[in-house]
């Protein structure tokens, strides 16, 4: 590009961001003729205020993190985000989001320039490019979730590595007496296999005793999931013992429910529970997160589920407070004893670049209307739609109120499909991708005494950006080909 | 433990076993030197340092090659003479091994060996194995980060520990055709690398009037070279400060090590100007030519010319 070429498109760019900040400063980058191509970032407040960097020391002036993008900035079009999602399977109708989440050209593009950074003169970028890069993402995170400071937001691989971090610190203080035998820990009896067995490993392991909160589904409202963990704090105070954890869900996996984690953290406050983590693996892209507002202690969620960021990358809240434990990555390296978050952020060679692209997909979302905002609701209400379209077609329900929901939605399956066990639903789950191309997980729901003729089975559909109507047509029609021809899981075997 | 055992390792043992409330006894590894024999009489008596009093040792950690310093360790033997002594468990630390030295786990007869795969075996960062010989004790050990293969043995734990991206283990074929696509394979690489980065360092020496690190045998495709002694690197700051001048002044990337002298003076190579205290450890590999050697070579003759010390050299 000629600098003519580059100055014309800067001025364009001051033009329109004069239509829409009040107050602004321009930014030249220094280095000479090259003008860069203004984004966000650049948008720098030189008031004075700060970043810290990874020692808490004063560097760079902050990067102004608006939450809409700007008004007259051109909306990335259907035919763009078509262009985007073109290395998804176009054959598979992908409607589990949820599972694996999804990652945008753009975004790989960026991941792979990224480390060809890193693979060109890796000593130079070990030395002067990553713990810059890892601090840019973790400022991005800390204002997407509203925490106070950046130290309390650490990076880490997914939500089941920040489950092993925060358990093993349980671990811990079991082995070093400050939690007696018995003590217990409470989590959802829906919670991630990971994290059931996490807490099987780090707490029943070193002698905890662990409650799993019965939660009914399908659900009505609410006031069953808090009535049910209040039951449940109860069970785990008996005989004087103490609750010192608390797992809880923010969206459960499987079946899939939005959970009151706001109310539940407010009633562990009030019931002497000591800690709080929350497991928000679908969190972040998906439901409102606001760590302060929710208040627990300990708040994961993935990135590369809702967020568009590459596989994988999460991060770990930990809230600032004399009472958190010892916090360490399993990983130790030279940064041991540094706090959780630089620990994090060097855990020997890696490729780190999925932590790194963060700023670069906050650039990506804001190209939507209302940014990551407008995506949520958008998601939530096509999802619901398409969630009650097809419960109407096969004549069954929708697991939970549509306010308990998220961008994702339990749908009835029709009950002469005959899903009978766990190891049904996931030979139903491989018939459906195998023969009608359809990607979408499904739950099991055992039958109570004394029910009969139910819904046992339930698809987690989902929707994304990429999705189109077309996709869940495509579903209602193969159920509804199945029931035709009189389908049973029985008959595979 | 070596003392000079990788940095992380050491955090690892302290934040594993000292804080779980074992101690820990260091092992001091001579350099320069001559012969592995140095090595296995200090070796020796850190282990009967550890046995005092009726202690156990429960853990011996090795390195096959040493980081800073570099120096190829007589792992078998140790191995053999931690069995003699009833020490319960050994840990091959191998993080330079594949692709730098032939390895053999049984002739080794660790119980557990790890190396990684990024370092001389070309795959993208970052693959690692860790071979766990079968023990009674084999069921107990686990990744760290627990899903549900949880207690399926930790071959199958660590091959799902969550979403993430898994391709850089999932080239290790396409790595083993690429090295077969050299004469003579990972071996011929091998043995080149080490016959080119002793020549180099060599000749490096020779001009600059230093020393190599440790014998030929003792080195893979890597090998420390003295400094002059007139560089007067005299700390860690030193080394990290010539370490950066040399990347921003002279484009040259190469890790640097303060060997400080002994008291006495012993043991410590010297040169015309006085006692060798730095030194840099240069590496091979088949992208190398011999301009890189020059290029260092010439930029250090400069800096000497100059009347350059370590403590007043820019690093931006």
């Amino acid at each position: 590009m000629s600098l003519s070429h580059n100055f014309s498109h800067f001025l364009f760019k001051i033009e329109t961001f004069f239509l829409n900040h009040h107050q602004f400063s321009i930014f030249v980058h220094p280095h000479g003729p090259h003008l860069q191509t203004l984004k966000r970032s650049n948008f720098s407040s030189f008031s004075g205020h700060n970043n810290t960097n990874m020692n808490g020391t004063d560097t760079k002036p902050t990067t102004h993190l608006p939450k809409k993008p700007k008004l007259s900035q051109t909306l990335i079009s259907d035919s763009e985000i078509q262009s985007e999602f073109s290395h998804h399977d176009s054959t598979i109708a992908r409607i589990n989001n949820g599972s694996f989440g999804s990652c945008p050209q753009s975004i790989i593009s960026a991941q792979q320039r990224w480390q060809l950074k890193f693979l060109r003169q890796p000593d130079h970028f070990y030395f002067n490019r990553l713990q810059k890069g890892i601090i840019e993402s973790r400022q991005v995170i800390k204002s997407l979730v509203n925490a106070d400071h950046v130290d309390e937001i650490s990076i880490v691989d997914n939500a089941t590595t920040a489950a092993a971090i925060v358990l093993q610190s349980v671990s811990w203080a079991f082995s070093q007496g400050k939690l007696k035998e018995g003590d217990g820990a409470v989590m959802l009896h829906y919670a991630y296999g990971a994290v059931k067995k996490s807490v099987e490993a780090y707490v029943t392991r070193a002698g905890g005793y662990v409650i799993e909160v019965q939660l009914p589904f399908p659900v009505a409202s609410v006031s069953e999931i808090v009535d049910e963990f209040k039951k449940a704090l109860e069970r785990g105070k008996k005989n004087g013992r103490k609750v010192r954890l608390a797992v809880i869900d923010h969206i459960t996996s499987m079946p899939s429910v939005v959970i009151p984690v706001k109310e539940l953290v407010k009633i562990c406050r009030e019931e002497g529970v000591d800690q709080v983590f929350i497991d928000a693996a679908h969190g972040i892209g998906c439901v409102d997160v606001d760590v302060k507002e929710i208040g627990a202690d300990f708040y994961t969620s993935n990135l590369h589920k809702w967020f568009f960021c590459p596989p994988s990358v999460a991060f770990l809240y930990c809230r600032k407070s004399s009472n958190v434990n010892d916090l360490h990555h399993p990983v130790v390296s030279h940064e041991y004893g540094n706090g959780l978050a630089i620990e994090s952020a060097w855990i020997g060679t890696r490729d780190y670049s999925a932590q790194l692209v963060v700023p670069q997909v906050l650039d990506f979302v804001n190209r939507f209307e209302g940014g990551i905002q407008g995506i949520k609701k958008r998601n939530h209400d096509v999802v619901v739609e398409m969630g009650k379209m097809l419960a109407k077609a096969w004549g069954t329900h929708i697991g939970c109120p549509p306010e308990m929901c998220a961008s994702m939605i339990m749908v009835g399956l029709p009950a002469c499909l005959g899903i009978s066990s766990d190891s049904d639903t996931l030979k139903l789950r491989t018939h459906l991708r195998d023969n009608f191309s359809i990607e979408v997980p499904i739950y099991y729901r055992a039958p109570k005494d004394g029910e009969v003729n139910l819904v046992t089975g339930y698809a987690r559909i989902s929707h994304q950006v990429y999705n189109k109507p077309s996709e869940y047509y495509k579903f209602r029609d193969a159920i509804n080909q199945l029931v035709h021809d009189k389908f049973t899981c029985a008959l595979l075997k | 433990m070596l003392h000079c055992a990788f940095q992380a390792v050491k955090k690892s043992i302290q934040a594993y076993v000292t804080r779980a409330g074992g101690s820990v006894v260091e092992v001091q590894l001579p350099f320069p030197l001559i012969s592995e024999e140095e090595i296995i009489k200090e070796f020796k008596k850190g282990l009967e340092k550890g046995k005092e009093n009726g202690k156990r040792i429960r853990l011996a950690i090795i390195d096959h090659i040493t980081s800073m310093p570099c120096v190829l360790i007589p792992v078998g033997k140790l191995v053999k003479i931690c069995r003699e002594e009833g020490v319960d468990q050994v840990f091959v630390d191998a993080a330079h091994a594949i692709g730098s030295v032939k390895i053999d786990v049984k002739e080794i007869g660790a119980d557990f060996y790890v190396s990684n795969l990024h370092k001389w075996f070309f795959c993208p960062p970052a693959v690692a194995f860790l071979h766990c010989r079968k023990s009674n004790l084999s069921p107990d050990i686990h990744h760290p980060v627990v899903t549900h293969e949880f207690g399926n043995g930790l071959p199958i734990e660590s091959a799902w520990i969550g979403t993430r991206d898994y391709s850089a283990q999932l080239v290790v074929p396409s790595v083993l055709d690429f090295v077969n696509r050299f004469e003579g394979g990972i071996d011929g690489i091998m043995e080149r690398n080490h016959d080119q980065v002793l020549k180099m360092g060599r000749m490096l020496a020779e001009s600059w009037g230093t020393n190599l690190g440790s014998p030929p045998e003792m080195c893979v495709g890597m090998v420390m070279v003295g400094l002059p002694s007139r560089l007067k690197l005299l700390s860690e700051e030193d080394a990290l400060k010539l370490r950066g001048h040399l990347r921003v002044y002279f484009g040259v990337e190469v890790p640097i090590h303060y060997q400080a002298s002994k008291d006495d003076g012993e043991g410590g190579a010297r040169d015309k100007d006085g006692i060798i205290t730095g030194y840099a450890r240069i590496s091979h590999q088949v992208y190398n030519t011999l301009e890189d050697y020059e290029k260092f070579r010439n930029a250090i003759l400069s800096l000497v010319e100059e009347k350059k010390v370590c403590k007043m050299l820019l690093t931006e």
